[in-house]
């Protein structure tokens, strides 16, 4: 796990102990933490979470 | 966070009136609206410029359960949960996405179905997407 990932992922695991994540919360972890909305999807598909009602679809 | 747009031919149609009584139906949501002018004075509502990016608005405002938005032009960014327009004569050009992307349209009918598919979207009892239907000016 790159020192990058540790916020993106807990996010992603502990919300409502669902492996999923908002996708306005996945745009607020980009711009606080300087990640890419890829990476973030990236993470996501290695870790098995999800990340629901993104609007934009940034991350289908 | 689930969205709603209130979109409409052009100023004065109502929006502004209309998003603040969502605001007050639904619990937990936050208004936003996005214009070219420069803020009107006593707004009441969070205003940003038109060209935001979405992503930047829904960072600033990701612990909101709803997020009303007034405006056509984000509709060509994102698909939201509802979009709801008010017609009027004479619509400026960024209202024909707007018209083509609404669930809710001021004057004409709303499907049981689409009441339906409304409360699915929103993660809301079917009452209260009726009400929103009632205050958009849809009919039931």
């Amino acid at each position: 796990m790159g020192e990058n990932e540790k916020p993106v992922l807990n996010a992603a695991v502990l919300r409502e102990g669902k492996k999923t994540l908002a996708g306005a919360q996945a745009f607020k972890l980009s711009k606080e933490h300087n990640i890419s909305l890829e990476e973030i999807r990236d993470a996501r598909k290695r870790h098995g979470s999800k990340i629901v009602s993104c609007q934009r679809g940034c991350f289908e | 966070m689930k969205v709603i747009v209130v979109s409409g031919a052009h100023s004065n149609v109502g929006k502004t009136k209309l998003a603040r009584e969502l605001g007050e139906l639904l619990p937990g949501a936050v208004r936003i609206k996005i214009g070219h002018h420069e803020r009107k004075p006593g707004g009441d509502d969070y205003y940003y410029h038109i060209g935001t990016d979405f992503s930047t608005i829904a960072a600033e405002h990701s612990d909101a359960r709803f997020l009303i938005i007034e405006s056509n032009h984000i509709l060509r960014e994102i698909t939201p949960e509802c979009v709801i327009y008010l017609p009027a004569e004479n619509p400026k050009p960024s209202a024909e996405i707007a018209e083509k992307k609404a669930d809710v349209i001021r004057g004409e009918p709303v499907s049981a179905v689409k009441i339906s598919a409304l409360a699915k979207r929103l993660e809301c009892d079917e009452g209260v997407i009726r009400k929103i239907v009632e205050l958009s000016g849809a009919l039931k």
